[in-house]
């Protein structure tokens, strides 16, 4: 059977560099928790002008001009994003004609972070089933125009960021996405979301501004997290048969590093082992596994023939992992 | 008080929240939740309440009296450190 071979990755990070420090709008005695509670010390903003479709084309251009791999010869794009462009249409089309992939279809995906976890296993399935040759998939999140910038239990943790892996059909069997395992709890829809601008509670029939804004709950988040993060890469690995030791290298969701901490802890895999980089990004949504996985191959941390794990869960609530052979 | 509470920060029914209510019992409550209480009473009331103050076990009575009377806050800090 032909697999879904990675042969390119890229990510675009917003120029604007925002410190804990320049959030000024939270009382000077609290900044220490952001670094505290999250581990995040600095995150990347979008300008006034940038939108979800303008990271995710960079980041789509970023991984193409790699390779030199011309965007016409793409045959789809999916864009996982929970901030996008506008409620319709999807955010993938504005990207897949900027890019000038005119053979490619283009759809978005909200699984909101988990949505590379959907994401690889969306592109696999259209590889693997031969509908499509190649897959482009982009994860792109402006998450500082859909929060409350008052609000210290979500806003300061999060960061705009896109990144992109490109899947091309390969004849082995023994590299690209081996497994992809994917779960959904809807009794937990309210645990993460924005509550207003949708058919449930249109604006027009708002009572807070602040139902406009994202929100979380997040001690529940913190402990779905670390469970379902933990149980889900067991679940990937007793499936495919791996053992836990043969993983080189877990690409987590870079909510919160006191979350992979724990994760690590549980499957007593050194943390070592888990690819960070939120101190400097952020929780940069669904984008954030595929911002690490392009900046674990450019900095070597994974190379060519590594066998990694990509795990990732958010609203939904929703979860998934991918084991991967590079 | 309980007006600005509930419109701003707790999707919980109206009787929940009594003069006895702990801000430990509010539903979420932890450290970050803290500073939006902070946040929120200053840009209610304008009054800068210290974080140490917006404890678990601080009664929202407690709140209430500094509310009405901020020249009260430096007592009531000094009287939590003492016991602290």
């Amino acid at each position: 059977m032909r697999n879904s071979v990675i042969i390119s990755t890229g990510s675009h990070l917003p120029e604007t560099v925002v410190s804990n420090e320049d959030l000024t709008q939270f009382p000077n005695e609290a900044i220490h928790l952001i670094g505290e509670k999250t581990g995040v010390f600095f995150r990347r903003m979008a300008s006034d002008k940038e939108c979800t479709s303008d990271l995710a084309a960079r980041a789509a251009i970023a991984c193409l001009d790699k390779i030199s791999y011309s965007p016409k010869t793409l045959e789809g794009i999916i864009l996982a994003t929970s901030s996008p462009d506008r409620m319709q249409p999807a955010t993938a089309a504005r990207v897949q004609h900027i890019i000038g992939a005119k053979r490619a279809f283009a759809f978005d995906i909200n699984s909101v972070c988990s949505g590379s976890a959907f994401g690889i296993a969306m592109a696999d399935a259209l590889i693997k089933s031969g509908y499509c040759g190649n897959v482009l998939l982009v994860a792109s999140e402006v998450y500082s125009k859909i929060m409350n910038r008052k609000d210290f239990s979500s806003y300061p943790f999060f960061g705009d960021g896109a990144g992109a892996v490109l899947f091309q059909a390969g004849g082995t069997s023994f590299k690209g996405v081996l497994h992809s395992c994917l779960r959904t709890d809807g009794s937990g829809s309210d645990t993460i979301s924005v509550p207003a601008g949708g058919t449930m509670l249109p604006f027009a029939r708002m009572t807070n501004s602040r139902q406009a804004f994202f929100k979380m709950k997040g001690i529940d988040v913190f402990n779905f997290a670390v469970d379902k993060g933990s149980e889900i890469i067991l679940q990937l690995l007793k499936e495919a048969g791996v053992k836990i030791d043969d993983v080189k290298c877990f690409i987590c969701h870079q909510a919160n590093a006191n979350i992979i901490h724990k994760i690590a802890s549980i499957l007593s895999v050194s943390t070592d082992r888990f690819f960070m980089n939120l101190s400097s990004y952020g929780n940069t949504a669904a984008a954030s596994v595929l911002i690490a996985l392009d900046e674990a191959l450019s900095t070597g941390v994974v190379k060519k023939g590594n066998l990694i794990v990509t795990v990732a869960f958010g609203g939904g609530l929703s979860w998934g992992a991918n084991l991967i052979r590079i | 008080m309980k007006e600005v509470l509930l419109d701003n920060l707790f999707e919980i029914g109206d009787g929940s929240i009594t003069p006895e209510t702990k801000l430990g019992e509010i539903p979420d409550w932890d450290s970050m939740v803290a500073v939006n209480i902070q946040i929120l009473l200053n840009d209610t009331f304008h009054v800068d309440l210290p974080l140490e103050l917006l404890r678990e076990d601080t009664l929202l009575k407690d709140l209430v009296v500094l509310m009405e009377r901020p020249d009260k806050i430096s007592e009531a800090v000094r009287k939590f450190r003492e016991r602290n």
